[in-house]
C-alpha cells in the first residue's frame, strides 16, 4: 500500500465533501428508521391540524386583516418559519448532545475537520429534518386547510430577512451548545435555548399577533430575533402593509420591514461571534478539564 | 518538518484533573451551584499524567503498558489534542500539541478502547470507513479502494453492510483498526487494541498492526495495552506507566536486562487458590508470590516466587503440596515484562 499522506489542511472542496457526508449520515437516519421518523413527523401534522382547525372557527383579528388568507395563512407561515428558526436554534445543541451521549464526540473531533465544520456537520441533519417539516405544514395546509400560497410576495426580500434571521438564531444556538460544557447543560435543554424558546413561542408572533398580548408582557418580544424575523418574512410574503406593526416598531420613522432587517443584521452581527466564542470556549474548557466525552 | 526521525516528543508533559471527576453528569442548575462552591473552595487536584518525557521514532511500534488508571489513555488523548495539557510540552509529527492543534489532528488517527466508540452507529460498516476516509480528505475513489482492501484483510467484508450494534467485540475492534488504516495518517494510536478479544482475533489484530499499519502502510504505531506479553512480542520499545508517571522506557529486552536480569524460578501447578498462595508466602517468608491463572476452574496457574533469602524450591513444593496443590513442574525461566512491571511498581510503591 502507499505511504502516509503528507500533513496538509483540507481544501475547501474537501471540507464541503466532509460536510456532505455528515448530511448523508443524518439522511440515513430518516430513511432507515422509518417508523421512528414517521412518529416524529406526526407531531408536526398534529400541530398543523390543531391550528388549521382553530383557523376554521373564524379567527378574525384586525392586526392581520391585510393577509389575503387570514388567520390560516398567518398561523401556518408562523408555524413553518418557527420550525426553521427553532431548528437553527437547537441544531448545534442537539447535534453536540447526540455525539456526546453516543460517545462519538472524541472520534469526530480527532479528525482533520475543523470546529466550524464539525458543528455545522452535526447540525446539518436537523436542518434537513426542519425543511421536511416545513414542507408538510405548507403543502398539508394548502391541500387540506385552505392555505393560500402568497402570490404577491417578494422572494428576494424574503431572503433578505431570512438570512440574517438564521444567522442570528444560529448564533444563539451556538451559545446554547457552549452551555453543554460551560454549565454542564446535558439534560436535554440549555438555559439559552430554554429562555429563547419560551419567549419566542409565547410572544414572538408565531401563533397570534403580538398586539393581542397584554402590554405588560409585550416588551419581551423585542428581546428575541424571532419577532423581527416572523414580522419581516410575513411582510415580504404578504405585502408590506399586510400586518399591523408591533407598537415599538410602529413608532420608528422607517417602514417596519426596514426596522426588522436592520435589527436582525445587528442581532446577527452580535449573536454569531458571541455565540461562537461561547461555544469555542466551552469546547476548550472541556478539553482542559477532561469532560469532553461521556466516558474516559 | 514531517521528515524528522521523531514522531512524538514529550517533555515533562502533565495533566491534572481538578474538582468533579470528568464525565460526572450534572444538571446546569447543579453546575451553577458547583461554580459558586468552587469560588471559595479549592478543588482537589490529581495528576493523571505526571511529567512524562519520552520520544517515539518514525516507523516504530511503541507500547505503553500500565495498570488501570496509570494514565495511558489520557496520555494518548493529550497527543491527539482531545485533552489539553496543564504543563510541559509535546510535539506530534513536528507540530506542537498546544500551538498547532489543527495540524496535530490531521496527522493522527486514534482507535479507542473496545472499538464501539470509534464507529458511528448511524452508518453500516462500509459507510463508516467511507465517512472517515472522506473526513480525512481522501477522494471517493481512493476511499472505496482502501475500504475494499481493509474489509478483506481484516475478514470483516461480510459485516460491511451491517450496523455496529450487530457486531461482536472482535468485529468492533477490527472496524476501529480499519478506520485507522483508511485515514492514512503518519501516526496511529491504539488504545488497548486486543482487550476482550479471543486468541484468534487477537492474533489477527496483532498481525494487522505489525504488517499492515506498521510495515506496509509505514505508519508509526503508539499502542497502550494491559497485556505485557503482547507488548513484549509486538513492540519495538515499551514505556511503563504507573500512576501517571513514566517508570521506564526501552526495548523489551533492555528492560528485562535492567530490571529483571536473572532467570527466575516458575511453578506450574493445578488445584491452586490465592488463599493457599497467601498461606505459603507467609509460611516460607517469601517476599512475593506472583500468580497467573490459566484456568480458574481447575486452579491451573503459573507462580513466580521471590525469596527474600536463599531460594528453596523444595520447601516451596512441599508447602504447596501440603495445601493440596498438585505441582506439575518447577524450573527457572527467562524473565518477562511482567517481572519488569512488578519490580517497577513495587519500587514506586515502596
Amino acid at each position: 500500500m502507499t505511504s502516509p499522506v503528507p500533513i496538509r489542511p483540507l481544501s475547501t472542496r474537501q471540507q464541503l465533501a466532509a460536510l456532505w457526508v455528515f448530511v448523508k449520515r443524518d439522511f440515513s437516519l430518516l430513511t432507515r428508521f422509518k417508523t421512528s421518523y414517521v412518529t416524529d413527523l406526526m407531531g408536526t401534522v398534529q400541530q398543523l391540524v390543531i391550528y388549521a382547525m382553530i383557523a376554521r372557527f373564524g379567527t378574525s383579528l384586525p392586526e392581520i386583516e391585510g393577509i389575503p388568507g387570514g388567520y390560516v395563512d398567518f398561523v401556518l407561515t408562523g408555524l413553518a418559519l418557527n420550525i426553521l428558526l427553532t431548528s437553527a436554534l437547537t441544531g448545534p445543541y442537539l447535534g453536540l448532545m447526540e455525539s456526546f451521549w453516543s460517545n462519538r464526540i472524541e472520534i469526530l473531533l480527532a479528525s482533520p475537520v475543523r470546529l466550524p465544520g464539525f458543528i455545522t456537520g452535526l447540525s446539518a441533519g436537523k436542518y434537513l429534518d426542519a425543511l421536511i417539516q416545513v414542507a408538510i405544514v405548507l403543502v398539508g395546509g394548502w391541500l387540506f386547510f385552505g392555505f393560500e400560497w402568497p402570490s404577491g410576495g417578494n422572494l428576494l426580500l424574503f431572503l433578505v430577512v431570512l438570512v440574517p434571521a438564521l444567522v442570528a438564531v444560529i448564533g444563539l444556538g451556538l451559545a446554547g451548545a457552549g452551555m453543554v460544557y460551560l454549565l454542564d447543560a446535558r439534560g436535554g435543554q440549555d438555559p439559552v435555548q430554554f429562555a429563547v424558546l419560551t419567549i419566542s413561542s409565547l410572544v414572538a408572533g408565531v401563533y397570534f399577533p403580538i398586539q393581542v398580548l397584554p402590554r405588560s408582557v409585550q416588551w419581551l418580544c423585542y428581546l428575541v430575533p424571532q419577532t423581527y424575523a416572523l414580522d419581516g418574512m410575513r411582510r415580504a410574503l404578504f405585502g408590506a402593509e399586510s400586518l399591523a406593526a408591533p407598537s415599538v416598531i410602529a413608532q420608528m420613522p422607517f417602514s417596519p420591514l426596514v426596522v426588522d432587517v436592520c435589527v436582525l443584521v445587528v442581532y446577527a452581527a452580535v449573536a454569531l461571534p458571541l455565540g461562537w466564542l461561547l461555544f469555542r470556549h466551552g469546547m476548550e474548557l472541556a478539553r482542559t478539564d477532561g469532560r469532553l466525552s461521556r466516558w474516559l | 518538518m514531517t521528515a524528522s526521525r521523531t514522531v512524538v516528543r514529550t517533555h515533562e508533559l502533565s495533566k491534572i484533573y481538578r474538582g468533579n471527576p470528568p464525565g460526572a453528569n450534572r444538571s446546569w442548575v447543579e453546575a451553577l451551584v458547583d461554580v459558586a462552591e468552587q469560588a471559595w473552595k479549592r478543588p482537589e487536584a490529581r495528576a493523571v499524567v505526571d511529567r512524562v518525557t519520552l520520544e517515539v521514532r518514525r516507523g516504530e511500534l511503541f507500547g505503553i503498558v500500565g495498570s488501570n488508571g496509570a494514565g495511558k489513555t489520557t496520555f494518548l488523548k493529550l497527543l491527539s489534542c482531545l485533552v489539553y495539557p496543564d504543563s510541559g510540552s509535546a510535539t506530534v509529527n513536528g507540530y506542537d500539541i498546544v500551538r498547532n492543534r489543527s495540524a496535530v489532528r490531521r496527522s493522527v488517527a486514534i482507535a479507542k478502547a473496545g472499538g464501539w466508540m470509534s464507529t458511528l452507529w448511524q452508518l453500516n460498516g462500509r459507510e463508516n470507513l467511507l465517512f472517515r476516509a472522506r473526513m480525512c480528505g481522501l477522494s471517493a475513489r481512493e476511499a472505496r479502494h482502501r475500504a475494499d482492501y481493509v474489509l478483506d484483510r481484516l475478514e470483516i467484508a461480510h459485516q460491511a453492510k451491517e450496523y455496529s450494534w450487530s457486531w461482536s467485540a472482535g468485529e468492533l475492534q477490527k472496524f476501529s483498526l480499519a478506520l485507522c488504516f483508511i485515514a492514512r495518517t503518519p501516526l496511529v494510536m491504539l488504545d488497548e487494541p486486543t482487550s476482550h478479544l479471543d486468541p484468534h482475533v487477537a492474533r489477527l489484530v496483532r498481525e494487522f498492526v505489525r504488517e499492515d499499519l506498521s510495515r506496509d502502510n509505514g505508519q508509526t504505531v503508539l499502542m497502550s495495552t494491559h497485556y505485557l506479553e503482547e507488548a513484549d512480542q509486538l513492540c519495538d520499545r515499551v514505556a511503563v506507566f504507573f500512576k501517571g508517571r513514566l517508570m521506564a522506557c526501552d526495548t523489551p529486552s533492555a528492560l528485562r536486562a535492567t530490571y529483571a536480569p536473572d532467570r527466575l524460578p516458575q511453578v506450574w501447578a493445578t488445584g491452586y487458590h490465592p488463599r493457599v498462595g497467601e498461606d505459603v508466602r507467609k509460611a516460607l517468608g517469601l517476599s512475593e508470590l506472583l500468580e497467573h491463572f490459566e484456568d480458574v476452574a481447575t486452579g491451573r496457574a503459573r507462580l513466580r516466587p521471590k525469596w527474600s533469602g536463599r531460594p528453596d524450591p523444595r520447601a516451596l513444593r512441599a508447602a504447596l503440596e501440603s495445601h493440596g496443590v498438585h505441582v506439575l513442574d518447577i524450573r527457572e525461566v527467562d524473565p518477562t515484562l511482567d517481572d519488569v512491571y512488578f519490580r517497577l511498581c513495587r519500587e514506586k510503591m515502596t
